[in-house]
C-alpha cells in the first residue's frame, strides 16, 4: 500500500496519521479498503486551473491580460500603436519567464498585449499598475521584480520605470558615457561612438552669475527673490552636457561669435580626419548629415570604425551609425533624425546580371538581321 | 591691314583706361580687365564692400589684433612681384580685391619669436596642404621688413629646383650657379630692406670680381653691386648673409618657402646627365647653412616654410623626421639590444613649428571676411561655421574649397 501510494506526485500528497475512525475501524480487525483508512488529500492546490493544460503558464499569461483588456475600455482601432516589435520575443519569453510557445501563440499574445497598452484607464494608479505589469514584456525595459501574475502589483515589488537600452546596435550609452550606434550599408559596416563637447565657457560665466546675485541679495527683499531664481537657472545651464550654437544671423555681430563657441567636435574616422579618409566632399556631406539635420553639428566629437565595401557604402554606413548614436542620446531634441528618415537601413544592394544580358537590365543591341 | 601680330594679339578682353574719359561704373574685378558697369545688372555685378583694414606693420602685430585680417604691405608685393605669391594665395587676392591675410595665434607666436632672443637654430614651419604655411612666412616677413629688419624673402624656392630656370657650371669647382634667380632675389631684398640695408656697414673690405668694396660702405651698396653685375650676383649674395648674420646691429629675417627644396634633388642634369642634388647648385648652399645647423644668426631668425604640392621635390627621410611615426618602445630587450634594427630617425638640425587645424574663432573670422568680401552669401552663423570647419577639419584652404564649391 506505501508502495502504491508513493507513485503519486509527492506534491499533491502526504501521508497523514489514520484518523480516530480509521483506528477503531483497524482495531475491528474488519477488511477496509486502504484509500478509506488513510485521508489522502493534496494540501497544496494548483495556482491556477490552467494547471492541468499543456501550456499553464502561455494561459494565465493570456487571461491576466484579457482580463485587464475586458475591464477597461478599448480605443478606437489605430494601426500604428500595433506594433508587434515593441515587445519582447519568443525566445525572451522562454528565457526570462519560462513561457514557451510557438508563432501563433505569440501573434495572438502581442495582440492582446498592444491592445491592453493601448487602453484607456482613468485611475492613475491602476494605470500605473497596469503599465508597470505591462513593461515587463515590453522590448528595452529591465524588470526588477516579477510582478504579480493577478495583473496587479505589489507595492514592495514595483518595477522601476527605467528604460535600459541594451542595443549597442540600435544607440546606447556606454560606460564611458559615449553614444555608441552601428550601421550597415550594402557591404559596409560602421561602429560610431559620440561625445558631447563640454560648455566650458558656460560653465564659467554660471559660476560668475551666482556671486553676482549674492552681491544684488542684499539690497532689497524683491531682489533678493530674483537672486535665488537666478542661481538656479545658472545651475541648469551649467548641469547641460552640450553646447548648443545659435542659429540667428546678426550682421551686427558677425565679427564676434558667443562666449561659448571656443570649440569645434572633429570627426575621425578610423583615426584619419574626415576630409582625409573621405575624399570626396559627397561622402563627407553624407556622414555629416544627421548632424546637418538635428542642427548639432560640430558639438560633437565623433570616432568611427568602417570597414567592408566601397566609399559610399562606407559613408552611408557612417551616417546610419551617427544617425542611430545622435538620436539615442536625445530623442525629443533630434526627433528631425527620425522625421528625415536617417534610422532606417537601406536595403538596396547591387541587383544581379541576368543570363542573356551584359547587365542586370541592360540589352545587348538588338540587330536586325 | 592687320599684320600676322595683330592678329595674335587678343582684342577680346582689353583692358579700360580710368579717367575722364571713363563713363560710368567700373569693377576692378579679379582680372585684369574692367568691366564698364553702366547696363549691368546690379544682381549679378556687386561692388565688393569696402572695408578698412588694418596694414600688418610693426604697430599691428599684437595681441589686441589675432583673429583679423590683416593687409599685406605693398612694399613686400612689390618685391614678390605681380602674379607670384605663394601658392595660392595670389588667386584669393584677387577674389577678396585686396591682399589680406588672417593673423592667427600661431602668428603671433612667430612674431614674437622674430622679436625674442635670437634662435640658436632655425625654424621650419610644416602642416598639412592648405593649413597656412606660406601665408604664415609672408605675414612674418611683411612683419620684419616693417621693423625695420634685413629680410632676404624667397617666396618659392621652386624655381631653383624644377629646372624653370637657366643653369650653368661655376668656373671652379662641381657648383652650379643661376645667375638669373640670384639677381631676382637682390632685387627683392634690396625693395624690400633698403634702409635696413643701409645701415649696416661691412665692416671689412669686400672682394667682388674686380671691384673692392670698401669697410665703410653699406650692404646696400653690395647688393646694388651685385645688381649691376649679374655674373657677380652669387658673391654677392654669399657676402651679404656672411655680413648680415654675423652683425648684430641690425637683424636678419631668412625666411624660404619650400624649404624642403633645400635637401632634395633637383630636375637638374650635370655633365654626365646625372641628377643633381640641391646641394650642388651654388644657390642652395648659400642657405643651407643656416638650415643644417652649421651657422647661425647673431641677430634674427632663419625660418623656412615646407610645402608638399611638389612631391618630388619633398625629400622622403625629411618628410619621415617632419612626420614621425609613434614611437612604441621596445618591450623585448633582444629586439632593442639587436644593432640591425633600425628605427625612424626623428631629429632635425632646426625647430618645427606646426600649423594645426583652425580655431573655432579663427574659422568665425574666416567666414565672416568671406562673407563681407561677398565670397559667401549666406548669413555667417556659428552652424554654418562649424559645418564648414567640421568638413574640412580646420583647413583653411578646404573650408575656402567647401565654400567657394557649386554643391
Amino acid at each position: 500500500m506505501l508502495a502504491r501510494l508513493t507513485t503519486r506526485p509527492l506534491a499533491l500528497l502526504q501521508m497523514r496519521q489514520p484518523t480516530a475512525s480509521a483506528m477503531r475501524l483497524l482495531s475491528t480487525h474488519q477488511a477496509v479498503s486502504p484509500f478509506d483508512t488513510l485521508d489522502i488529500r493534496p494540501i497544496q492546490r494548483p495556482d491556477t486551473a490552467a494547471y492541468f493544460m499543456p501550456k499553464p503558464k502561455y494561459a494565465d499569461l493570456l487571461s491576466a491580460i484579457t482580463t485587464i483588456i475586458q475591464q477597461h475600455k478599448l480605443p478606437e482601432h489605430n494601426k500604428s500603436n500595433f506594433k508587434r516589435g515593441k515587445w519582447i520575443g519568443r525566445k525572451v519569453f522562454d528565457s526570462q519567464h519560462a513561457i514557451k510557445m510557438n508563432a501563433n501563440e505569440y501573434i495572438l499574445l502581442t495582440e492582446r498585449l498592444n491592445q491592453a497598452d493601448s487602453l484607456r484607464i482613468a485611475d492613475f494608479e491602476e494605470r500605473e499598475t497596469v503599465g508597470l505589469y505591462l513593461n515587463q514584456f515590453r522590448r528595452g525595459y529591465s524588470h526588477v521584480e516579477v510582478v504579480g501574475m493577478d495583473g496587479k502589483a505589489k507595492e514592495e515589488d514595483k518595477v522601476k520605470k527605467v528604460k535600459v537600452n541594451t542595443s549597442w546596435k540600435r544607440g546606447m550609452l556606454d560606460h564611458m558615457g559615449r553614444w555608441r550606434a552601428a550601421g550597415k550599408r550594402k557591404e559596409a559596416i560602421a561602429c560610431a561612438w559620440l561625445v558631447p563637447i563640454e560648455a566650458k565657457a558656460e560653465a564659467t560665466e554660471a559660476k560668475a552669475e551666482p556671486t553676482e546675485a549674492k552681491a544684488e541679495a542684499t539690497e532689497a527683499n524683491a531682489e533678493v527673490t530674483e537672486a535665488k531664481a537666478e542661481p538656479t537657472e545658472a545651475k541648469a545651464e551649467a548641469d547641460s552636457e552640450t553646447v548648443t550654437f545659435s542659429e540667428s544671423a546678426d550682421f551686427d555681430s558677425i565679427d564676434a561669435p558667443s562666449p561659448a563657441f571656443t570649440s569645434i567636435g572633429q570627426v575621425l574616422v578610423n583615426g584619419k580626419p574626415l576630409p582625409e579618409y573621405f575624399v570626396r566632399p559627397t561622402d563627407r556631406e553624407s556622414v555629416l548629415f544627421p548632424f546637418h539635420v538635428a542642427n548639432k553639428t560640430g558639438q560633437y566629437n565623433v570616432f568611427v570604425r568602417v570597414r567592408g565595401g566601397g566609399h559610399t557604402g562606407q559613408a552611408e554606413a557612417c551616417q546610419l551609425a551617427i544617425a542611430r548614436a545622435l538620436y539615442a542620446a536625445n530623442r525629443k531634441q533630434n526627433a528631425a533624425i527620425r522625421t528625415a528618415g536617417l534610422l532606417f537601413t537601406d536595403g538596396r544592394r547591387v541587383e544581379r546580371k541576368k543570363t542573356g544580358k551584359p547587365k542586370a537590365r541592360k540589352s545587348y543591341t538588338w540587330v536586325k538581321r | 591691314m592687320f599684320s600676322v601680330a595683330d592678329r595674335t594679339q587678343s582684342t577680346a578682353f582689353t583692358k579700360k583706361e580710368g579717367g575722364s574719359s571713363g563713363s560710368g561704373k567700373k569693377l576692378r574685378s579679379g582680372t585684369a580687365t574692367s568691366v564698364n558697369l553702366l547696363n549691368a545688372n546690379p544682381t549679378y555685378y556687386i561692388e565688393p564692400a569696402r572695408m578698412q583694414l588694418a596694414t600688418l606693420n610693426a604697430n599691428t602685430a599684437n595681441d589686441s589684433h589675432v583673429n583679423k585680417f590683416m593687409q599685406i604691405d605693398d612694399a613686400l608685393l612689390q618685391s614678390i612681384g605681380k602674379g607670384h605669391f605663394p601658392g595660392t594665395l595670389g588667386r584669393d587676392f584677387k577674389l577678396f580685391g585686396r591682399p589680406a591675410l588672417l593673423y592667427r595665434r600661431i602668428t603671433q607666436q612667430l612674431v614674437d619669436r622674430l622679436t625674442g632672443a635670437p634662435a640658436q637654430r632655425a625654424m621650419v614651419i610644416d602642416g598639412k596642404n592648405g593649413s597656412g604655411k606660406s601665408a604664415e612666412l609672408m605675414k612674418l616677413a611683411a612683419v620684419a621688413a616693417a621693423k625695420g629688419h634685413i629680410v632676404v624673402y624667397a617666396h618659392s624656392t621652386l624655381p631653383w629646383v624644377n629646372s624653370s630656370r637657366p643653369y650653368a657650371p661655376a668656373n671652379e669647382g662641381s657648383l652650379f650657379v643661376q645667375h638669373e634667380l640670384t639677381l631676382e632675389l637682390l632685387k627683392s631684398v634690396l625693395m624690400l630692406s633698403k634702409e635696413a640695408l643701409a645701415r649696416v656697414a661691412l665692416g671689412r673690405e669686400v672682394v667682388l670680381g674686380k671691384k673692392t668694396l670698401t669697410a665703410e660702405q653699406t650692404l646696400a651698396d653690395l647688393v646694388s653691386f651685385g645688381i649691376h653685375t649679374p655674373s657677380l650676383a652669387h658673391d654677392a649674395l654669399d657676402q651679404l648673409l656672411a655680413v648680415a648674420s654675423a652683425q648684430t646691429q641690425v637683424p636678419l629675417l631668412v625666411a624660404l618657402d619650400n624649404v624642403n627644396t633645400l635637401w632634395c634633388n633637383t630636375a637638374y642634369r650635370d655633365q654626365q646627365d646625372a641628377v643633381l642634388p640641391a646641394e650642388r647648385l651654388r644657390l642652395v648652399r648659400a642657405f643651407l647653412p643656416f638650415f643644417d645647423g652649421s651657422r647661425a644668426i647673431s641677430s634674427g631668425l632663419a625660418v623656412g616654410a615646407t610645402s608638399y604640392s611638389e612631391v618630388r621635390f619633398m625629400p622622403r627621410d625629411l618628410k619621415e623626421r617632419l612626420n614621425p611615426p609613434p614611437m612604441v618602445p621596445l618591450a623585448n630587450p633582444d629586439v632593442a639590444s639587436d644593432p640591425k634594427v633600425t628605427r625612424p630617425l626623428t631629429d632635425v638640425p632646426f625647430d618645427v613649428v606646426k600649423v594645426d587645424r583652425m580655431t573655432a574663432q579663427e574659422a568665425w573670422a574666416l567666414m565672416a571676411f568671406y562673407h563681407k568680401t561677398n565670397v559667401v552669401s549666406m548669413p555667417v552663423t556659428e552652424s554654418l561655421v562649424a559645418q564648414k570647419w567640421v568638413v574640412a577639419d580646420g583647413n583653411p584652404r578646404q573650408i575656402f574649397g567647401s565654400v567657394t564649391s557649386y554643391f
